[in-house]
């Protein structure tokens, strides 16, 4: 009887000395996997303890939950609060509880950061997850969202290969097509700025470019619409001697503003965009009028036109507005064969826009000029 | 009659006008207070995560705002340090920018005066406004910068000394006394000091979760430290030489404790982002009042 109180003694001294490796035992510890997004890139997470909550904390929360492989604990994330913090570091809220629920269990929260290195896409990625507690070690695997902090290419701007034409005379507009790069991430365009790289003087303000949508699906796109007004005299200026088609007058650089969904950091794109300038059709007819006008009188001052005894002039008047018809002919078919048949056009070595002003005058000198003042330019070109 | 209606139609205009401007100029709401600072006879400067800075009076147990300012935009907002600099009272904030970190210095009325880049991202910041130097915290290498700013000196910042053993430095915070500046660790949950002179760091504290906010008594011998995810304000004594952080409190309301700033009375005002609320500490710890907007 003495021996089995001594037993019962030692038993309870037992328990007391090892209730606190129980009560150690019990603490429930969570950890994520390292992950790799992309080749030379990784997420690191960072687990903060943030003390025990009642399950009422949790109602009503936009709550993402995952049961580890073993059924042992559930880990439950709240989405609601992904964020930047302080020093700009994504984190959230996570909660672990034990699978099936204990009766008026505590949910244990943790604050989840992460630490990302190099430049990747925002994503949202399967990430392991690893708990230890009272009910033993179990993993299991969660979606979330993995953020880069050295900038994400988040949309892409659909530039045209060749400058785009900007016509001298109003406001031009442009569509371009802007599309969410992301795979699984909405998209907010938070901003787009335009400004000219070349030529800030050529450009009336306000330059804009907006967005038909401001909020992007993943892998959708829309149309970024941009409207821009040339300063007549200094685009012309920009432009009268620039005679080769490929040349541009003016990059315009498009910066894009734009942060994932689910605490993605704004991040900023630019693309340029080459344009051209093009005058208006007044300006056009003027510089061929004026060009076959001096085309025809060198010509005639190079082989003056017959006289016409029946007429008793001559046939001066005649003779120029032959050139003009010529010219004008010969301007158009050259328009006709560099829009819509894409042909270059080669005067004298030189591959010129016909609708750009000093090509289309030249074209029309040469045309009324005729054979005789070819030959002389390139004679002179020869010397 | 017709001109008694114009005359209310005129007051009615202005009335409406005046409501319109102040409606239109007033400044956002307090949402999300990341950091605060004060200095001894000044007002109380609040940084919010939305990018505005708030001025606000303490009077008594309440806190009242005086003025606004809003940031950049794109820009986000880490640290604010206030400091009577030439006799003039200077705003200094640290803003992250993707890969490039901002040092900015304003005028209390919000003037942009002048800004620093780092090719790198910036934490926490504080200024010797003795010598007019400011050192800020790298944020994305175990590094501190200074700035001087002394109007003969060039103004670009230059490396003062890396931080031994730290991850991801977050709050900044300086002895001018001692010469000593006490930073966190983000990740590892230390508070280094590294001393200016001999440019040599060591561990002060472990232990901690991810301190978010330091703030030193006025004769420096003790330093408070905000750990955001326990929710706790902890305290350590200087004059001890392996001194443990002791928790200073821990009030239920408190979601993510994130800056630190202290009274000229001696009490503390602590800003909490995910709480959106200033929340002021009698001299023990005891929550005085709330102040959210």
């Amino acid at each position: 009887m003495h021996d089995l109180h001594r037993k019962s003694l030692h038993a309870a001294v037992l328990l007391i000395a090892s209730l606190p490796i129980l009560a150690k035992a019990q603490e429930t510890s969570l950890r994520f996997d390292s992950l790799p997004p992309t080749k030379g890139t990784s997420v690191g997470f960072t687990v903060a303890p943030s003390g025990s909550v009642s399950i009422d904390t949790l109602f009503g929360l936009p709550i993402r939950d995952a049961e580890t492989q073993d059924h042992k604990y559930v880990l439950t994330v709240d989405t609601g609060t992904f964020r930047r913090d302080k020093y700009s570091r994504f984190s959230f809220d996570a909660y672990v509880r034990p699978a099936p629920p204990k009766k008026q269990s505590n949910f244990q929260k943790y604050k989840v950061s992460e630490d990302p290195v190099g430049a990747f896409s925002d994503d949202t990625l399967l990430v392991t997850f690893h708990i230890s507690g009272s009910s033993g070690q179990d993993v299991g695997t969660i979606r979330l969202p993995v953020h880069s902090d050295d900038g994400s290419d988040n949309v892409t701007i659909a530039i045209p290969s060749t400058p785009q034409k900007v016509s001298f005379s109003g406001l031009s507009t442009m569509e371009l097509g802007l599309t969410n790069n992301l795979e699984s991430l909405h998209l907010n365009v938070a901003e787009v700025n335009i400004s000219s790289t070349l030529c800030q003087p050529c450009w009336l303000p306000p330059m804009s470019a907006k967005p038909n949508i401001n909020s992007l699906a993943p892998k959708k796109g829309t149309s970024l619409i941009v409207l821009v007004r040339p300063n007549m005299i200094k685009a012309l200026g920009k432009s009268l001697f620039s005679l080769n088609p490929n040349t541009a007058h003016d990059s315009l650089l498009i910066s894009v503003f734009s942060v994932a969904e689910q605490g993605g950091l704004v991040t900023s794109q630019e693309f340029k965009i080459s344009v051209r300038f093009a005058p208006p059709l007044l300006y056009l007819l003027l510089a061929v009028l004026v060009g076959a006008l001096v085309g025809g009188l060198v010509r005639l001052a190079m082989r003056p036109a017959p006289y016409n005894t029946a007429m008793g002039s001559s046939r001066t008047g005649r003779e120029i507005f032959i050139a003009i018809v010529m010219a004008v002919a010969a301007w158009i078919f050259s328009i006709a064969l560099f829009s819509y048949a894409e042909t270059r056009i080669t005067l004298l070595g030189f591959s010129l826009d016909p609708s750009q002003v000093i090509p289309a005058g030249l074209i029309a000198f040469l045309s009324a000029g005729g054979p005789q003042v070819v030959a002389r330019i390139k004679g002179a070109f020869k010397k | 009659m017709s001109i008694r209606s114009s005359k209310v139609s005129i007051v009615t205009n202005i009335l409406f006008f005046i409501i319109f401007m102040v409606t239109v100029a007033s400044p956002d709401r307090l949402k999300k207070p990341t950091a605060v600072d004060k200095i001894s006879s000044g007002d109380l400067y609040v940084l919010d995560s939305s990018g505005a800075v708030f001025r606000l009076a303490p009077s008594g147990t309440s806190l009242a705002v005086k003025s606004s300012f809003n940031l950049p935009s794109f820009s986000y907002p880490t640290d604010l340090v206030s400091a009577r600099l030439f006799t003039k009272l200077t705003l200094l904030i640290t803003t992250n920018n993707q890969n490039f970190g901002f040092v900015s210095q304003y005028s209390p009325d919000g003037k942009l005066e002048y800004t620093w880049t780092f090719r790198n991202g910036v934490a926490g910041l504080d200024v010797d406004y003795d010598s007019h130097i400011v050192y800020v915290a790298s944020s994305n290498s175990p590094e501190i910068y200074q700035i001087n700013l002394q109007p003969s000196t060039q103004t670009s910042p230059t490396f003062t000394g890396s931080v031994l053993g730290a991850r991801q430095l977050g709050p900044l915070v300086m002895d001018m006394g001692k010469k000593l500046l006490f930073v966190a660790d983000l990740i590892s949950g230390q508070i280094f000091e590294f001393n200016i002179k001999t440019r040599k760091s060591r561990i002060l504290a472990n232990n901690l979760s991810s301190p978010q906010g330091l703030l030193l008594s006025a004769d420096s011998t003790l330093l408070y430290i905000a750990d955001g995810p326990r929710r706790k304000i902890y305290v350590m004594d200087l004059k001890r030489g392996k001194a443990i952080p002791q928790v200073f409190t821990a009030v239920p309301e408190f979601r993510n404790p994130s800056g630190l700033a202290r009274l000229a009375d001696g009490r503390l005002v602590v800003a909490d982002d995910e709480a959106g609320s200033l929340f002021l500490l009698s001299k023990t710890g005891m929550l005085q009042s709330t102040f959210k907007q």
